[in-house]
């Protein structure tokens, strides 16, 4: 009975616990203003470190835009051992190779999203509704399960961070340095239902 | 007359298949024992070696190449340290069977045999350097010679090997069997080539060297 009352009190705090989104009110900013931060780059290089429950592994992902405008996202080893090559293009993903420590279904989907949502994949900016709160501007992306929000200064001229949400939770945080040769300069991708932190610096070649 | 073809076309295409087993500019070894001599020869005369290297990672199909440099040093016995130093940092100890790696933010140390991938590049890196690639049973072997090179070709035979390398081929110095480069080959059309430059010989190294701080 005791037990019941604790969990009770759990599920009741969790459920009326304000969501940081309910805040928001509507705004009249344009909400194409959010396209101009789509990366767009020949060939960028970061320096990665990936923390994922206790283990930490660091290399290289390379991000490049093909001929036909797909593009590929390789992450190798410092010593040169390739560890993924993911494409995206318009009609649709695909892992190219992956090595077989990695290559599990939810871990591919989970990487997908990650980067995904940093080089804007498949949005359709006429989709966003326009928030605002404490002098931000949130560009709201809603599917059927999570909503992510590309979040700017007032007047929409620097990215500040990404943050996907489900049940008004959030799920992932990325905080993003200022644009340089087409892409954020540093990148931070922090997982917070679990510990799983991508960090990216990039390279000057 | 088809009958008559058939044989000639067939000569023709294991001609074909033959001298594309042998890389342009080589031949293949006349005398095997020759090399394996030498070979000894350098590993027994060599205490250590310090040099530069120079790693470029082609990307073939992305026509991406990356090239980072550093420096590397080996002592005998077991003892490698390869510390890229540009465009990132990144430092790689090998001290017998333990593997530290060092980047800019942690320092994770290991044993070779926990590391499928780290062992093959410790054996290879420690076979090269040490003069006993001929002897590793994971790999099958091809040399070959051109005026100034031997070029060993190491063919991996496990399925774990075979995700990552086609093959590992090292040209040596002719002169003294000294390692040039290493060029790892992977299934994906991809390659990465390692130069070595500035080497010296038998400069003192201090074990120091091969532990991380």
């Amino acid at each position: 009975m005791r037990y019941l009352l604790v969990i009770s009190f759990i599920i009741i705090s969790i459920g009326c616990s304000k969501s940081p989104y309910s805040s928001l009110q509507k705004s009249d900013a344009d909400k194409l203003c959010i396209a101009k931060f789509k990366p767009l780059f020949t060939s960028i290089l970061y320096n990665t470190k990936i923390d994922v429950v206790g283990k930490h592994l660091s290399g290289l992902l390379l991000f490049k835009t093909m001929p036909d405008s797909s593009i590929r996202v390789v992450f190798t080893n410092e010593m040169g051992a390739k560890l993924f090559d993911f494409e995206y293009r318009n009609s649709g993903f695909k892992s190219l190779y992956c090595i077989s420590q990695l290559n599990k279904k939810i871990v591919i989907r989970q990487l997908k999203e990650d980067i995904g949502y940093l080089i804007m994949d498949a949005i359709n900016f006429s989709s966003a509704s326009v928030k605002q709160n404490n002098n931000q501007l949130y560009f709201e992306f809603a599917n059927k399960k999570t909503k992510t929000y590309y979040i700017t200064d007032d007047n929409c001229l620097k990215l500040l961070r990404i943050e996907n949400v489900s049940k008004n939770k959030k799920k992932i945080v990325i905080d993003l340095g200022d644009y340089k040769s087409g892409m954020p300069d540093s990148v931070n991708i922090a997982h917070q239902l679990f510990q799983f932190n991508i960090s990216l610096k990039q390279i000057d070649r | 007359m088809l009958k008559k073809i058939i044989p000639i076309i067939l000569l023709i295409v294991s001609f074909i298949t033959i001298n594309a087993q042998v890389p342009k500019g080589f031949n293949a070894l006349s005398n095997e024992t020759e090399f394996r001599q030498k070979l000894v020869a350098a590993s027994n005369s060599t205490q250590s070696i310090k040099s530069n290297f120079t790693q470029e990672k082609n990307l073939n199909v992305l026509s991406e190449k990356i090239t980072s440099k550093g420096e590397f040093r080996f002592k005998k016995q077991n003892k490698v340290r390869m510390e890229y130093t540009s465009p990132f940092k990144y430092l790689l100890i090998i001290n017998g069977d333990k593997i530290t790696i060092k980047d800019d933010q942690k320092t994770n140390s290991f044993s070779s045999k926990s590391n499928k991938l780290f062992a093959v590049i410790n054996n290879i890196v420690l076979d090269c350097v040490q003069g006993t690639a001929l002897e590793n049973k994971d790999f099958t072997k091809k040399i070959f010679k051109s005026d100034k090179e031997y070029l060993l070709i190491l063919s991996p035979q496990k399925k774990e090997l075979k995700e990552f390398f086609n093959s590992i081929n090292i040209y040596l110095d002719a002169k003294d069997c000294s390692v040039i480069k290493l060029d790892m080959l992977e299934p994906t059309g991809d390659n990465t080539v390692i130069t070595f430059t500035n080497k010296e010989y038998n400069v003192v190294i201090p074990d120091a060297v091969f532990i991380s701080n």
